[in-house]
């Protein structure tokens, strides 16, 4: 139960003789107590980077790690007690039952102890039922629970995950998301998940760092970071589909894209600052689409419509702007003309580099 | 350009029957989806057809002839894996041409095709990479450019999306669809996401245990599963099912499932047919909505929140129900916190309902 904070961590690893490759850099972040984070983005942005400078499997190459008001930099993994969950479960040959009672044997905790907290974290963990089974037998996701219940047994001071999901099926995930997530429930240690996949990051997180090209881009609440990104990487990486974004250029007092115009009249002031180029972003559940004519809408055609049990995603185009609309249920179909509108309440606006103004 | 067939073909790996009588026809030109999670049997499938591996019974036919002791060259099919299985010391054009320097052709057409293929999937920058130096993504293009070059009697496509980034397939998705249908032939697809069975297939084909359990056209397999497995696992997320019995109350008729109680009344003809008390309902996630929501035949219950799920740009709230669980669909971003009480309503007359004792599909909801 710490705090974990970061301090200006850059980390650079020598990849070659004269070549060096820049991981991260000049982070600042602090994990809450009895929080759960994530570290989200694309495979190459850093995050697995961070999450073993936390661990003390990789020594940044400058800046500080605190637990609360510790610095642990000079400490070894085991010092930090933090626990750790890969993507591949690492289990020994023993059964599930001693697998998890091994790191309390290991500091030579009484039989009774071991016996009760095993049972305890088994319990939670919801691996019960498989205690006298070998490992050998068991599926990947079952596999994941025993590594979970082995780390918890130990009551870290911080649980580390590095894709855990990544292997099991997507049955296998969907209840894992949902164990984790009760875990973190019950018990009050600080959680610090890595994910490239947005969904497990939305689910699971209270606060999630968005990394690109080693960087934090934006460190905020889930549902936050989905409405209101703060530029055009954010909006598009989380989301799915990611969010829409149209180029088109300041016109009198709209922003004009061909073949229709969104109307930017209150706030003309402020983007003439910025330029004429500018972006609009606009999720693609928020899209309003019809067959039939309706106010304020322009005319587009639908290219692709893709039928996913629970919507309808389309590919619209209008003029040479493609952008895409999620629909519940719907029978506009490839090839139809439909009519669109961009609900005000809903729009970004963003410079022409991709970072939000309004 | 054919059917290919496979007629009672059965294949024991290590004393496990991995095919049990497996009869299945993907149609020419069709887009044909086998759907079922890892080890079902899909990949054996392909490896037969392909001619790699031999069946132990039963046959496999191209048209009206029998490949079933043809070698696999002899056999002209494009195979997309899971891994890639890219030439590691050939570039990304040699890769590509490897099946047409194979097939002996010249190398003023090799040119053309393989430029031709790799600007359709965009990987015309990266020809003359070696497969380390591209990203995950550029290799599956790669493997799939490789098997789309040839003409082919079939392209079979082994979860040629399950190992790349999530975001690249999702865009990757459509471009496939759009160009295999541009592409034309007979294309068979494996995968265990049963949104990517509903997104490209025209026909889909369940397995589960080595056995085909339907094959139909989608519409038909998802509006129809012939049995709780296929509406089980032809749903994402997968279907609730509750088993209840059935009572009458004056006029009408319900299922009792302990925790709740479903007319049925509409259904009657068929459950009388069957003769049978016992059923289990199937309701899938996305006919569950919030009470604010209009909903006609409503069944409404108050519910406690056990956890919310986000996935992309929808959220799954698990609730409790009785013992168990219900699982909805909300098409938007909503965290309800563990604990909350929600109150949801379905639509009576959207209801699934199976036999208990067989599993067999008794009644499916008309599709409006």
């Amino acid at each position: 139960m710490v705090e974990v904070r970061l301090e200006n961590i850059t980390h650079i690893y020598v990849t070659g003789r004269k070549t060096q490759t820049l991981a991260v850099k000049d982070i600042n972040l602090t994990f809450p107590h009895a929080s759960f984070c994530a570290l989200l983005g694309p495979s190459g942005c850093g995050k697995t980077t961070l999450m073993r400078i936390i661990a003390g499997l990789n020594i940044q190459t400058s800046g500080h790690v605190y637990f609360d008001q510790r610095e642990v930099t000079p400490l070894t993994p085991r010092e930090r007690n933090v626990a750790m969950v890969f993507q591949f479960p690492v289990l020994y040959e023993m059964n599930v039952y001693e697998n998890i009672a091994f790191p309390l044997r290991s500091v030579k905790v009484p039989e009774s102890e071991v016996k009760r907290k095993v049972k305890e974290v088994a319990e939670l963990v919801g691996v019960t039922h498989i205690l006298n089974v070998h490992p050998s037998t068991l599926d990947m996701g079952s596999k994941q629970k025993v590594v979970l219940a082995r780390a918890l047994v130990r009551e870290p001071n911080v649980f580390l995950f590095d894709e855990p999901l990544t292997n099991l099926d997507p049955l296998g995930r969907l209840e894992m998301r949902s164990k984790i997530k009760e875990l973190q429930r019950n018990i009050k240690t600080t959680m610090i998940y890595v994910t490239h996949d947005q969904a497990e990051a939305l689910t699971l997180a209270d606060k999630i760092a968005v990394m690109d090209f080693g960087v934090v881009v934006q460190y905020d609440e889930p549902t936050k970071l989905y409405e209101h990104p703060k530029n055009e990487f954010v909006g598009f990486f989380l989301g799915n589909p990611g969010m829409n974004f149209i180029q088109g250029t300041l016109e009198d007092n709209a922003i004009n894209f061909g073949e229709f115009k969104y109307d930017v009249s209150d706030v003309v002031e402020k983007l003439k600052e910025y330029g004429t180029e500018f972006k609009i972003g606009i999720r693609a559940e928020y899209v309003k689409v019809s067959k039939k004519p309706f106010k304020g809408a322009f005319k587009a055609k639908c290219i692709v419509s893709e039928h996913l049990g629970t919507s309808t995603l389309l590919d619209l185009k209008a003029g040479d702007k493609e952008f895409k609309a999620k629909l519940r249920i719907t029978d506009v179909k490839e090839g139809d003309e439909v009519y669109v509108q961009f609900p005000k309440e809903k729009v970004h606006i963003f410079n022409k580099a991709g970072e939000l103004i309004i | 350009m054919v059917n290919v067939r496979l007629e009672r073909v059965s294949k024991v790996y290590n004393g496990k029957k991995v095919l049990n009588n497996v009869d299945l026809e993907i149609k020419d030109q069709s887009f044909t989806v086998l759907l079922g999670p890892p080890g079902a049997g899909k990949t054996t499938i392909f490896r037969i057809i392909a001619g790699v591996e031999h069946p132990d019974t039963g046959r496999i036919f191209f048209g009206d002839k029998d490949v079933t002791k043809l070698p696999p060259k002899e056999r002209q099919v494009g195979f997309v894996f899971q891994s890639y299985a890219l030439y590691p010391h050939m570039t990304a054009y040699d890769n590509i041409a490897s099946p047409l320097k194979a097939a002996k052709m010249s190398k003023a057409e090799i040119d053309e095709r393989v430029h031709s293929i790799a600007e359709k999937l965009g990987i015309s920058q990266v020809l003359n990479k070696l497969p380390k130096e591209m990203s995950g993504g550029q290799r599956q293009r790669v493997a799939i450019a490789r098997a789309l070059v040839r003409d082919a009697n079939i392209y079979m496509l082994d979860e040629p999306l399950t190992n790349v980034d999530y975001k690249i397939r999702e865009s990757m998705r459509i471009e496939l669809k759009k160009l295999l249908r541009e592409r034309g032939g007979t294309i068979a697809y494996a995968t265990p996401d049963p949104q990517e069975a509903m997104s490209l297939s025209d026909y889909t084909a369940v397995i589960l245990n080595g056995v085909v359990e339907q094959y139909g056209s989608m519409e038909e397999v998802y509006n129809r599963p012939r049995n709780v497995k296929v509406g089980f696992y032809f749903s994402f997320p997968p279907m609730n099912q509750y088993p209840g019995e059935l009572v009458k109350v004056g006029e009408k008729t319900f299922i009792d499932t302990g925790s709740m109680k479903v007319e049925v009344t509409h259904a009657m003809d068929v459950l009388e047919k069957v003769n049978e008390k016992e059923f289990i309902l199937g309701i899938r996630p996305n006919q569950i909505k919030l009470a604010t929501e209009p909903v006609e035949n409503p069944l409404e219950l108050e519910l406690e929140t056990i956890v919310t799920e986000i996935i992309g740009s929808e959220s799954l709230v698990h609730l409790k129900l009785g013992d168990g669980k219900m699982v909805i669909h909300i098409p938007s971003i909503r965290r309800f916190e563990p604990g909350e009480r929600l109150k949801i309503a379905f639509n009576q007359k959207e209801v699934f309902i199976f036999s208990k004792a067989t599993g067999e599909l008794v009644y499916a909801p008309e599709v409006g």
